[in-house]
């Protein structure tokens, strides 16, 4: 019944062509630059505190720590939802700090973010709730059609296209919420805890979408605390602990993504 | 496939925050289309009166009392011509008189022969005097002043009383105007309120859809034209509405005033243009709406995210 990843290739679904994933992967600037970056919810304590690092284009990266560690808080930042309390944190190159949000709207076209609570809309459909990134842009209604329902498919729901997100599963949420993520064609894409919902099969399944997406030089952040998966894809991880961010190597090499799971 | 694919493009659920907003917009699309007839209406009578009245203005000056009933004896009439050269003498003096002319005896015999027969022709009848007024335009002369003063200098003199009554029928329909219009902008106003008090409330109701909208790349302009949309979609029910109750009672009421055949009502009542402007109510209600949803939306997207 399930059938992710069919023979089609994600490249053609979202229709990338062969300069793009040159030109993402050779860029200068890194995606994401955090400086010293603290940030704290009104006038509570830091939950993060100097946090420094960089993302470079094509990279991949799990972000892990225990439950309240802060990834949820890190993501946040890097898509724009929230700006440091301190230091610097540039997306793109540009600085995130609300004077600039003017230009917000432009850096979150192309970012994709899975939500860890989905944030879909409920009384919408699932192509409808796939659709809204391409409504924002103004895209036309036919080629919207199209490429919602190429996804869609892709992600192995088109027997739920018309259906509204109370009556999928959490497994089902999960998927049109990537969907949503990745029908901008997305240089970063975030994904906070999307396998929290499903079992170990299917996270690893759901994980090789991410991995197709990173060949053609889309940046990663794939925030879990799923050690397994962790070590069977053997990325570099972001460990968040003591409101710090510590860098720990990959586990393992890459895998390729076509390993028999 | 067997359902029909139908998009819908507002992100925001169904919520009843909005619901009273057709209620409001028929309220007040039926006032401002009644406010609107009415000034129109008052405003086409008074410029049709104070037409009328530009021009010249007639004082009559009556023999003095001791000789009044008598024939007209030479001390009468020299009498009476003192005043009216008092009054003549006063009136060349008002601000935007232009001419004054008495009217000679022999102009008012030929006029009055007539009606009062050869009899006038008598030296000796006891006729009053006129005295013919140019004025610049009848709306700059304060007539009742006028009249007040005018009795002081000569105190049988009058002004033709059918204008004085006509230029406090003036006054009145000129504050009938401004309070219609008065009701028009307050209408305005308290539209203006609830399309706010309207947006506000929606925007607390569907901040995760307007949240969701930023983060994947809405502009603030994308999310007030949604709401935008919404309003006047909302505003113009209740507007058309309001319309379609108010605009049978204009068209009652300029039949009834072309019914009276008082040339000064019944001509002076709703021309082509203003009809234009009393049906276009509705639609300009629904767009006010809209736009103040819009603006309203755009200012308070500034202080987020
Ligand atoms: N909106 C918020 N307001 C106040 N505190 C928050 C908010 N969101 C998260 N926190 C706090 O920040 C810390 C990190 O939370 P979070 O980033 O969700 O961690 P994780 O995703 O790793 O579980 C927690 O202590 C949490 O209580
Ligand atoms: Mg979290």
């Amino acid at each position: 019944m399930i059938k992710i990843l069919p023979r089609q290739d994600i490249k053609f679904v979202l229709g990338f062509k062969g300069e793009e994933v040159l030109e993402n992967s050779s860029g200068m600037m890194n995606v994401v630059e955090f400086k010293n970056v603290g940030l704290r919810y009104g006038n509570g304590p830091e939950v993060l505190e100097d946090i420094t690092f960089s993302l470079a284009p094509g990279s991949f990266y799990f972000l892990t720590g225990e439950s309240g560690a802060g990834k949820s808080s890190l993501i946040n930042l890097m898509s724009l939802s929230l700006c440091p309390t301190k230091g610097n944190l540039k997306v793109f190159g540009t600085d995130v700090i609300s004077k600039n949000r003017k230009k917000f709207p432009e850096i979150r076209r192309n970012i994709g973010v899975v939500f860890q609570e989905f944030r879909l809309l409920d009384h919408l459909s699932a192509r409808e709730n796939v659709a809204l990134p391409l409504r924002v842009l103004g895209i036309k209604e036919v080629e919207i059609k199209r490429h919602v329902r190429e996804l869609l498919n892709w992600v192995g729901l088109s027997d739920h296209i018309d259906a509204k997100p109370p009556t999928l599963a959490g497994g089902q949420k999960q998927r049109v919420a990537i969907a949503r993520a990745l029908i901008n064609r997305p240089k970063l894409l975030l994904a906070d805890e999307p396998t929290g919902n499903v079992d170990d099969k299917m996270a690893m399944r759901q994980l090789r979408l991410f991995v197709e997406l990173n060949k053609i030089g889309t940046t990663v952040v794939i925030a879990t605390h799923n050690e397994k998966l962790i070590e069977r894809l053997g990325y570099p991880r972001l460990h968040l602990a003591d409101r710090h961010l510590h860098l720990l190597p990959a586990a393992r090499p890459i895998m390729t993504g076509r390993e028999p799971i | 496939m067997s359902k029909k694919y139908k998009p819908r493009k507002l992100p925001f659920a169904y919520d009843t925050s909005s619901l009273f907003l057709p209620w409001i917009m028929m309220l007040m699309v039926f006032l401002a289309t009644l406010s609107l007839a009415g000034a129109l209406a008052v405003q086409n009578m008074t410029a049709k009166w104070s037409s009328s009245m530009t021009g010249s203005l007639t004082v009559q000056v009556l023999p003095p009392k001791e000789f009044a009933g008598a024939d007209m004896t030479e001390r009468a009439k020299s009498a009476t011509m003192v005043e009216v050269n008092k009054a003549a003498d006063f009136l060349k003096d008002v601000d935007g008189v232009k001419q004054v002319k008495i009217v000679p005896l022999a102009d008012l015999q030929e006029l009055l022969k007539p009606w009062l027969g050869e009899a006038i022709m008598d030296e000796g009848f006891p006729l009053p005097r006129l005295i013919d007024v140019t004025v610049d335009d009848g709306d700059n002369v304060d007539l009742n002043k006028l009249k007040e003063e005018l009795v002081k200098v000569a105190p049988n003199a009058s002004l033709d009383v059918h204008r004085v009554w006509l230029a406090k029928l003036m006054n009145l329909t000129t504050t009938l105007n401004l309070t219609a219009l008065g009701i028009l902008g307050l209408v305005l106003l308290t539209t203006s309120f609830a399309v706010i008090y309207a947006t506000v409330t929606s925007l607390a109701v569907h901040r995760p859809a307007i949240e969701l909208l930023h983060l994947i790349g809405a502009r603030d302009g994308y999310i007030a034209s949604l709401f935008a949309q919404r309003t006047m979609t909302f505003s113009f029910g209740g507007a058309i509405i309001g319309a379609v109750i108010s605009v049978p009672i204009v068209i009652v009421t300029a039949f009834l005033a072309k019914s009276l055949e008082v040339g000064m009502i019944a001509d002076g009542w709703l021309g082509g243009w203003d009809w234009f402007y009393v049906l276009v109510v509705p639609f300009i209600a629904a767009l006010v709406s809209g736009i103040t949803a819009y603006v309203t939306v755009a200012f308070k997207l500034r202080r987020t995210l």
